[in-house]
């Protein structure tokens, strides 16, 4: 008969997994914050307009101007939600609508300079929240 | 004609068509009379640039040098043309006109609004002070004339003067709405019989910057509001993610307390 607890075998891969698991979430929660803090500086000098692009009439670097405004504001919206989303994970609580409310407006507001960049931001914006929310219910 | 030619031999080239830009800064009113009043101090505060006149301003060559004065005064924008012609009594020149075309701002030089001297009679002084619009190339008169203009001819040399005014219109489809701190371009054409746009010889474009307003902020409050939002959310954006990078070195911790 052996004289090894089963219960304790059993654990200790789950226990290394959690570990893992938990070590990973933690990098992540750095890593993404850490570049959502880039895009948000670039956010800032595009969208503040500190800095112009592509100063000139041209149709089509005006709409390559606010393609890149816009996806500046949501793939640092995109980058807060997966830090946040990990930093409640380790903390064991959910993420709730409060904090993706304010995600929005805080991601939203940015792009208030210019209607154009913020309806495309908009529209953006609400595809994630419809996103996450479907992911949620799946 | 011959000594606009003659006159290319001293020319001083302003650029290849390219606007010539003044900043124009404000000063004392000057009356709109074709007169410089040295006893008065009259456009003593003024801008002064001499620049050429070509018949084509992307060859400056064969010009007509002009002494061009700009200032601003109350909510007015004046500009003085000068120069000589060698028998510029004589019939040839009864109706010359100096014309100042204006462009809207971000137009890239297309010009819509048109202020005009016009003489009909120089060795009389007669002339009159036109206002038009530019229709695409043809040139109609405004319903409501806004501005003044007037010239005098003094043995060989010539004065105009314009008065424009800026942010008062009352006319704002067909007149320019000219409006502080923003660059317009200004056409400053000249021609010897009352046609336009073909009595047109010769022309330069300067950018006139105007300034704003003595005892107002140098910033337009709508631009001001513009300012201090931008500077509020993004400082808020910016602190909320400090706080938040806080939180995150403090993470282990809590995760600690957690377990614990």
């Amino acid at each position: 008969m052996s004289k090894i607890n089963k219960n304790s075998v059993k654990s200790q891969p789950t226990k290394k997994k959690e570990k893992l698991e938990e070590k990973f979430a933690y990098r992540s929660v750095i890593i993404s914050a850490i570049f959502g803090g880039l895009f948000l500086i670039i956010s800032i000098l595009l969208n503040g307009e500190i800095i112009t692009l592509f100063p000139s009439d041209n149709p089509f670097l005006l709409a390559l101007d606010i393609t890149i405004r816009v996806l500046v504001i949501l793939i640092f919206d995109i980058l807060i939600i997966v830090s946040l989303g990990n930093y409640k994970e380790l903390t064991g609580k959910p993420v709730d609508f409060k904090i993706i409310g304010l995600l929005f407006f805080l991601s939203l507001i940015q792009a208030f300079k210019d209607s154009l960049v913020f309806s495309f931001t908009l529209v953006g914006l609400l595809v994630i929240v419809l996103y996450l929310y479907l992911v949620q219910e799946s | 004609m011959t000594q606009i030619f003659l006159s290319s031999i001293f020319l001083i080239i302003n650029g290849y068509g390219d606007p010539i830009e003044i900043k124009v800064g404000f000063g004392a009113a000057p009356v709109i009379d074709g007169i410089i009043d040295d006893a008065t101090g009259e456009w003593e505060q003024a801008n002064k640039q001499n620049i050429n006149l070509y018949p084509d301003i992307t060859i400056p060559e064969n010009g007509l040098e002009i002494d061009l004065w700009v200032i601003q005064e109350g909510v007015n924008l004046c500009i003085l043309v000068q120069f000589d012609l060698q028998d510029h009594d004589s019939s040839e020149y009864d109706n010359e006109f100096i014309g100042i075309l204006i462009a809207d701002e971000d137009s890239n030089s297309d010009f819509t609004d048109v202020k005009i001297v016009q003489y009909s009679n120089i060795s009389e002084n007669t002339f009159q002070y036109l206002d038009y619009h530019i229709n695409d190339t043809e040139y109609e008169v405004d319903i409501i004339s806004n501005g003044a203009g007037a010239a005098n001819l003094e043995e060989n040399q010539i004065t105009y003067e314009f008065s424009i005014p800026v942010k008062e219109t009352e006319d704002q489809f067909q007149d320019v709405y000219l409006n502080y701190i923003r660059n317009y371009d200004f056409k400053i054409v000249f021609g010897k019989t009352a046609f336009y746009p073909d009595g047109i010889m010769i022309s330069n474009i300067v950018s006139i910057y105007l300034e704003f307003k003595p005892g107002s902020p140098d910033i337009p409050i709508d631009e001001l509001i513009m300012i201090i939002s931008t500077i509020v959310i993004f400082s808020t954006i910016g602190a909320l993610y400090i706080f938040y990078i806080y939180r995150i070195t403090q993470l282990k911790k809590e995760i600690k307390r957690i377990r614990s």
